[in-house]
Formats: C-alpha cells, structure tokens, sequence
C-alpha cells in the first residue's frame, strides 16, 4: 500500500489551513491551477476570433474597463463634492459593480460543477475544493477592489477636506465594503441553492439579479438627471436615507478619519466579514457536496416531443424565418435561452434598465406623453425608456457566444451553413421576438394606460421597435464573429467582452433619443425622424449582412 | 474519393502536418493511425472544412475544402473525437436540428431519424435530455447525426469510443456496409486491432508525416510483422520506450516482494 498523507505542517499557513479543515498541498495545487486558469485564459480571443499573440486575457479586460470607470468617476467629481460624497459615490460604485459582477458570473466565480468532473475522483474533500475556489475569488475581488478604488483614494488624497489618513481610511473602507458585499451575496445565493430544487432556486437568483440591477439603476438615475449644479446641490444636501446604505456609513468613517473618527466601523465591518466569510465557508462545502458530476439529475430528463417530428419549432419560427437554417438558429436559440439557466441569468438583468425607467417615471409622477407634455422633466424618462431598449440585444447576443456546451459546436463548424448571416438572423431574431417583443408590449400598455392614448403608445413603441431592430443589426456588426454557444463561459469574458461595445450602441441610442425628443413636437418632425430610423435600420441590417458573412469566413475554427 | 496534397499545418512553430499526401478512393474504409499528436484530428478537421491548412490541398468528393467548403460539408459526415452535443436537447430535437442544417425535409428527418433510434435502441431515450444519457447512448446519437444526410464520405474519430461490445460490432458492420454502398470511409482510431479487421487500407502518421501508406495485407507482409500492433510500434514508438516503463515501474513499491 503506498497511499500518500498529506506531510507534516511546517507552516503558519499549513497549521492554519488544517484548523479550518483544509488540505494544504491539494489546496495548494488546485488554487495554482485556477490562477494559472484565470491567466491563461483563450476564451475570449476565441470568442473575438483574436489571434494568440494578439491575446489579453479577460481578467486584464475587466481590470482595464474599471480602472477606466474609476478614472472617469474620479475626474469628474474631484472638486465639486464633498470628501463625503466623493467617498460614498466611488464605495458605492464599487460594491454595487462587484456585487452585480458576482452575480452575472456565479456560476464561472463561486461554484462550478465541472470542478467535480474535473477533480470529483481525486482524493480531495469537498472543503478543500472550496476553499481553494473561495480564495481564488478572493483574489478576483481584491483584484476588482484595486481597479476600482485606486483612483478614488489617490484623487482624493487632494480634496479640500482630506487628510493623509484618507489614504488607509479609504482602502479599508472599500476591502470591508466589497468584501461585506460578496460575502453577503454568496451567503444569500448559497442558501437559497441549498434549499430548494435547483432550477427553482435559479429562476429566484435570476430574478433577485434583475430586480439588484433595477434598484441600482435607481441610484444610477439620481446621478444621471444631476443637471448643471444639481450634482453639488445633492451633494450638499443628500437624501436622508442615504444614511441607511453601507456605502454611507463607510464613507462617513472615511470623511472622519483624519480628526481621528470611529475605526469601529471598519473594526466592525472586519468581524462582520469574518462572520459572513466562515458561514459562506460552510455553505459552499455543503454545496458542492451535493453537485454531482454533470449535474443532469437536477434538470428534468424527459422533454416535451417535438410537434411535428423531424422539424423544428412550431407556426411562429415558420413564419418569423425564412429558410431552414435560419429556423434551426432560431430554435437552437430560443432552447437554449429556455433551457440554459446559466445563460437566463446573464440575459435577463439586461431588461431591467427600460423597466427601471418606467417604474421610476411611474413612481415620480415623471411618465408624460412626449407628443404632448413639453415639460422635459416629464418626457425624459419614457423616451430613455424607449431608447434604453438598445442595450438588452448586444448584451444578450453577447452572451449566446458563451456555453457550457461549447464543445458541441463541432456541429455548427462542420455543417453546410449557406447563409451565415440567415443563421444570425435566427438568433436576432430569437432573441428580439422571444425576449423584447413582450417587454415593448408591456411598455405599450403602460404607456397607453397612464398616457390613456394608445395611438400616441402605439407611435411611441413602434420606433421602440425600430430601436430594437437597429440594435439587434448593431449587434450583428459588432458581436457576431463566429457560431453561437461555441465558446466557453470564463471568468471576465462574459462581462468584459461587451461593455465597451454595448456602451456604444448605448450612447448612439441616447443620442437618437435627444433628436426623439425634439422630433415627437410636430407630425411632421416625428414622421420624419421616423423614417430617419427605418433607413438607418435597414442602413445597418445591409451592413450587418456584408460584414457577418466576412466575420464567419475569417473565423478559423471551432478549437 | 478524399485526395490530399502537401498538406502542411502548422500552429506556430508547431508543425502539426507536413507534406501529407493520400488518396482514399470511394468505397474503401482506409484507417488512418497515429500516436497521440500525429495529427489525425488536425488532418480530420481540414477535411471537414473547419480548419484551413497552412498550405497544400485538399479535396473532399471533388471539392476543395478551402475553396468550397459548403459544398464539402455537405456531402460529408464526422463523428468527431469529442462527441459532445448540446446537453439540453433530446436525440429527436437533435436529430432535427442537423437535418435542419443540413436543409433536409422534416418528414425525411422524421423517418431516418426514427429508423437510427430504432437500429441503436434508443427509442425510448429519443425525449430524454441527452446529458441524462450515458456517454456510449450519446455516441450513438452522434454516430446517427453523421449518417443521418446519407453522406458520400463519412469521417470517423474514434467513434467506438464509449460503446458496448455489441453496438461496436454493430458499427463496424455499418462501417463495412457503407464501404459496400460505395461511399468513402476514413477511420481514425486508436483500437489497431479493429482497424486491421475493419479496414483494407491503413495510413500511419507520426509527428506529422505520412511514414506507412498500403493495403493493411501487404504492408504487414512487406515489413513482416504479424499484426498492425506491432508494425504501428515499430514505425511510431521511441526505441528506449521499454526502458523508460522499466525505469517509471521501479519507483513503484512492489507489494508481491513485500509479501514474499
């Protein structure tokens, strides 16, 4: 018998691991293994067709954008707010982004059931498994932390009101608070998994995402509608239940720091962490002891039969496509959004920004009928609503590059696809007429109802559709390079993949919506600015074309 | 027929093909051997249209795979090394989904595809979600994916991988049949046995080159060795492979002396 044992703890860290159940060397090994994944990482250069040396790995494109984000935050408030508020907005933003970053990446992040298929047979406990993931993450957050906070706490080393303690003040702030924020989802989430079915507790998880990135829309709109000196007039007089959030209390410890203020609240927010950490510790062992390899049994294994054997999907794929390429694309998409509740989770938050809007217009009285009210404070929101529908398409587009599945598209490479730009189409238009189209008729409806003129909802929707239509061509031009669900789902490629480019539709969005804005004042401005954005629909679906059939032709292959 | 010239692929400084050249004319099942990193796959993934050598040719039933790819996929069938599917779906709604790729009729879909589950006992597994199927059930699928077009050339990759003794048998009398029908088989597979039963033809490949090319009789009867197993160990396997095992079997505690 020649079985190994772990050898004899001859570090601090070794002794420490073993009184918190963990394998050294093992824990060791895998935590290498998954930085050296992290580092190495393809995916992304496969998703862009990019050519190796050509790599970034995604990690450094998720560093980069933040860093960026940070930059911009700290340019623009330095000078004009308090260190109060300078602080709260950038703690915020940080814990906000790296929640919602948590959230949008679960499943590559926290708990991954291929570990198991990976690992499952080695000789490893389940806790060793998951603290090494754990501290893997950790590293990710402290990474995200960094990128996030470096400009705010060297800017605003120089505010008015600063000291030299804002410096350490501020980065324990922001540790304790990301750490607290990703402590705190992990346990929610864990929880949740652990105690209900599976895709129960998914479809829970999908829904608390989308309903985080609404409530932080919210805040996201305070900051938006901030016009001339409103921005310093809220920072001067900010909300009384600004106090409430955490990024508050935190900042306030950071305002205070240099006449000596509480360091309780860090102290505080250390055994908080602590806390949350241990338990978090737990749960994810208890989880992954009940992930199984492949994880099949907790999906329903019979699935409805066909309607009409040897075709694929019923009346509306035959009527919205037109050849059978285009209808496989289309069903293959429309499964797998039904199916794939990795990919549920990463599309359905991109809705909630239009609904955010409209809830928000509903809440403050601020939903006016842009055909009639010329108060702009009234129209703004349902026409950014309008336009806010261009980001869902490049993001959800964006994410059907993404699969555990990916090694299957062997089939989509080797099968005798004609028209790749057909074949995108199906996905445009899964993604358009099975997601958007429901969410610009409940917009239809909300806007006739409270505007009680639904010729002026149905107007006001249909260049909402037209928004869509443009942007799901957008996202032709500028996502589509090769098949869908031919990629893997890793770490940073989800989110950092499409920021810079759904920022851009984004803005091109908002900039049409100004010209809405000016347009809807007569008949005549609206029927023309109409036909504007028909022709530019069409404008981009003729590019689309041309360039997805170069974008596939140049796209290698499948490994 | 599958004519290959020069073919040259490389990735970086890695050649993984240099200079092959073979034809396999219609009809025959020709074997296609290598050791692990010979290029096989890189040599099947060219033939399939999915990857573009770094130079030479390469034409599938006439066409060329760089040039008409379209027109080599469709006349092609592959069951790839990986055989992975889209966990998600059923075999039926898999099965459609290739005959929608590849345009066919629904009702023709419909009738192959039940015949397929039918040969390979997969009726009852037709609804289920093919990632509650065993992986030797999957294969069968896969396996039925690629002949479901009724294909010129079929691309076998190791297709008996996973499978039970008698669905292999099953395949190999398949293979045999299609032969028989005049389409044009490649096989790569690392089972020698298999390939020197099944197959009239064998090209071996290592680190690249072509380096054996002949009827599987007359290449054992010229190189006199008794079975493809050991021509194949004699053209690709490193000559102090026996002492390199005997040295890694020393560090190994030898529990039979221990007990002695």
């Amino acid at each position: 018998m020649s079985a190994r044992t772990d050898a004899p703890d001859t570090t601090l860290t070794d002794r420490v691991l073993r009184r918190l159940g963990v394998r050294p060397r093992p824990f060791r090994a895998l935590l290498r293994a998954y930085v050296l994944m992290d580092f190495r990482s393809q995916q992304f250069g496969r998703a862009t067709a990019a050519k190796p040396k050509d790599l970034i790995t995604p990690l450094f494109w998720v560093v980069g954008q933040y860093l960026l984000l940070s930059f911009i935050t700290s340019a623009v408030l330095f000078a004009r707010v308090s260190a109060f508020f300078f602080a709260l907005v950038h703690l915020g933003v940080s814990m906000l982004v790296i929640g919602t970053s948590l959230v949008v990446e679960f499943n590559e992040v926290v708990l991954d059931a291929e570990d198991l298929n990976v690992v499952g047979h080695q000789p490893v406990p389940l806790r060793t498994y998951s603290a090494a993931r754990l501290t893997n993450l950790l590293g990710y957050v402290l990474m995200m932390t960094a990128a996030l906070n470096l400009f705010p706490a060297i800017v605003g080393l120089g505010l008015r009101d600063t000291g030299w303690a804002y410096l350490p003040a501020y980065v324990a702030a922001a540790l304790v608070g990301n750490l607290a924020v990703v402590g705190v989802l992990l346990l929610l989430y864990t929880t949740l998994m652990s105690g209900r079915p599976s895709d129960a507790a998914r479809e829970v998880l999908a829904w608390t995402q989308t309903i985080l990135i609404m409530i932080a829309f919210y805040g996201g709109q305070l900051v938006l509608r901030d016009g001339q000196d409103r921005l310093e007039m809220a920072a001067y007089n900010s909300p009384g239940w600004l106090e409430y959030l955490p990024p508050a209390w935190l900042a306030h410890f950071v305002d205070g720091a240099s006449s000596g203020a509480a360091w309780w609240i860090p102290g505080a927010g250390v055994l908080f962490n602590a806390a949350v950490w241990a338990l978090v510790m737990t749960r994810v062992s208890a989880l992954y002891g009940r992930v199984q390899p492949g994880g099949a049994a907790w999906q329903r294994a019979t699935l409805p039969r066909l309607r009409e054997p040897g075709a694929l999907g019923g009346t509306w794929a035959r009527l919205l496509t037109r050849s059978r390429q285009e209808r496989a694309a289309f069903w293959l998409c429309s499964t797998m959004l039904g199916r794939d509740q990795d990919l549920r989770m990463r599309s359905w938050p991109s809705l909630g920004m239009a609904l955010a809007l409209v809830l928000l217009g509903l809440f403050m009285g601020q939903l006016g009928d842009p055909f009639v009210s010329r108060n702009m404070a009234n129209v703004v929101l349902p026409i950014a609503a309008l336009y806010l529908l261009a980001y869902p398409l490049p993001a959800i587009i964006h994410n059907l590059n993404f699969s555990r599945d990916h090694a299957a598209s062997w089939l989509l490479w080797s099968a005798p696809v004609a028209d790749c730009f057909a074949f995108t189409e199906g996905l445009r238009k899964a993604v358009t007429y099975k997601i958007l189209l429901p969410l610009v008729v409940a917009l239809f409806v909300v806007f006739a109802l409270v505007w009680r003129d639904p010729l002026h909802a149905l107007l006001h929707m249909a260049a909402g559709w037209l928004v869509v239509v443009g942007a799901g061509h957008a996202a032709q031009i500028g996502i589509m390079r090769r098949f869908p669900f031919s990629a893997p789902a890793s770490r940073g490629a989800i989110t950092g993949g499409v920021a810079l480019f759904g920022g851009a539709v984004s803005a091109t969005a908002m900039s049409l919506a100004a010209v809405h804005y000016f347009a809807v004042r007569s008949p005549a401005g609206f029927a023309a600015y109409f036909a504007a954005l028909a022709a530019l629909v069409l404008a981009l679906r003729i590019a689309a074309r041309h360039v997805v059939q170069q974008k596939f032709a140049a796209a290698e292959s499948y490994e | 027929m599958i004519n290959v010239e020069r073919l040259t692929k490389t990735y970086g400084e890695t050649e993984a093909l240099r200079d092959v050249s073979f034809i396999v004319p219609a009809g025959q099942v020709c074997g296609y051997l290598g050791p692990n990193g010979a290029g096989k796959s890189t040599t099947v993934k060219i033939l399939t249209g999915t990857l573009r050598p770094t130079s030479g040719a390469a034409s599938v039933a006439g066409f060329d795979v760089v040039d008409q790819p379209l027109e080599v996929k469709r006349r092609i069938g592959y069951v790839p090394e990986t055989g992975t599917v889209y966990s998600s779906l059923s075999a039926n709604e898999y099965l459609a989904l290739v005959g929608a790729l590849h345009e066919m009729e629904p009702a023709e879909v419909a009738e192959r595809t039940a015949r397929m589950l039918e040969l390979f006992q997969l009726k009852d597994a037709a609804d289920r979600r093919l990632d509650t199927l065993s992986k030797g059930m999957r294969q069968k699928v896969v396996i039925s994916a690629a002949l479901l077009h009724d294909p010129e050339i079929v691309l076998f990759d190791e297709p008996l991988s996973g499978l039970d003794a008698n669905a292999a048998w099953m395949i190999k009398d398949i293979v045999r049949g299609l032969a028989d029908r005049g389409k044009t088989v490649l096989y790569c597979s690392h089972i020698l046995d298999v390939v020197e039963r099944l197959c009239e033809r064998v090209i071996i490949l290592d680190r690249g080159r072509v380096v054996a090319d002949g009827m599987t009789t007359e290449l054992l009867s010229s190189s006199k060795r008794a079975t493809l197993e050991t021509l194949f160990r004699s053209l690709t396997a490193s000559e102090d492979q026996q002492e390199l095992v005997g040295a890694f079997l020393g560090s190994f505690t030898n529990e039979q002396a221990a007990k002695k």
